[in-house]
């Protein structure tokens, strides 16, 4: 396992605020470039959050806004992939529908149990066609 | 590193071993009460500290070679990454809990490199971890 790089520093930090500026500005053309075809994304403390790519995105519709502060990225690379990690404390988040589908938490309870806390995503990434592809996307809501 | 730091390094340090030598009392004396763990490219799958214990039962000794070891520090936590090859037929016997069976595990990640994310703490003194996440192949 090689040691985390600057340009994977760098890699990670502009995707992370990528994703997070286009929720925020409801351009979701970044999902679309981004997420791999067996992308999955899970939580921990969140039962039954697991979801696929097409979930993953419809959900994402449903948040108006997030902000983090104290926000920091990296990775490391494994083999052609990289594990990279993203932690900042919830500063904003805001959904424009409750419901979020079927057997899931509320946009109430997720906003509850995330706001002003630390989050980690823990993520992996690979190359496609000249494009770097998130296909696993796993959140952790630190205490 | 800190001085909680060099203690979580070396009780995550065992965690692939206690895999390969089903040393479930390791996982067992490690996981959180609210421990989970879950897996990709399973989105359904997500178990509790219970659930997995008797996942690992099931599946038997775990082929898995060549540890390797990332540690981060994030706040009062610890991220941890682990790494290794699995063998050409990972898992002993099927592992239940909703995942593939023993002869499709082999197909999917047999003899590949595969990896773990994981979340530590230092709970009540002890190292613990609260959270492990199956990468799959990388």
């Amino acid at each position: 396992m090689s040691p985390q790089s600057d340009w994977v520093s760098d890699l990670m930090s502009g995707l992370c605020t990528a994703a997070v500026d286009s929720i925020n500005a409801r351009r979701f053309e970044w999902f679309d470039r981004h997420l791999a075809d067996d992308f999955t994304a899970t939580a921990h403390p969140f039962p039954n959050f697991g979801k696929g790519r097409t979930e993953f995105v419809e959900e994402g519709r449903k948040l108006s806004q997030l902000g983090f502060v104290d926000v920091e990225a990296g990775g490391i690379e494994v083999g052609s992939v990289i594990l990279s990690y993203f932690t900042g404390v919830v500063a904003a988040m805001q959904h424009i529908e409750e419901d979020l589908g079927p057997g899931r938490p509320s946009a109430r309870e997720i906003e509850a149990a995330t706001m002003g806390r630390r989050l980690v995503y823990h993520s992996a990434w690979r190359p496609e066609q000249g494009v770097w592809k998130l296909f696993d996307h796993h959140l952790v809501v630190l205490s | 590193m800190t001085g909680t730091g060099d203690e979580i390094a070396a009780a995550a340090a065992g965690w692939l071993s206690a895999l390969r030598d089903q040393d479930n009392a390791y996982f067992a004396g490690r996981l959180a009460s609210h421990f989970t763990w879950t897996a990709h490219p399973f989105p359904r799958i997500d178990l509790d500290k219970a659930a997995y214990l008797a996942l690992l039962k099931r599946a038997g000794a775990i082929d898995i070679g060549a540890d390797r070891f990332d540690l981060r520090q994030i706040g009062d936590h610890f991220s941890v990454t682990l790494a290794g090859r699995f063998g050409s037929c990972p898992l002993a016997a099927d592992p239940g809990a909703g995942l593939p069976d023993r002869a499709q595990y082999a197909a999917l990640f047999g003899g590949r490199d595969v990896a773990w994310r994981t979340m530590w703490s230092l709970l009540d003194g002890h190292a613990t971890c609260i959270d492990c996440h199956f990468v799959g192949s990388v």
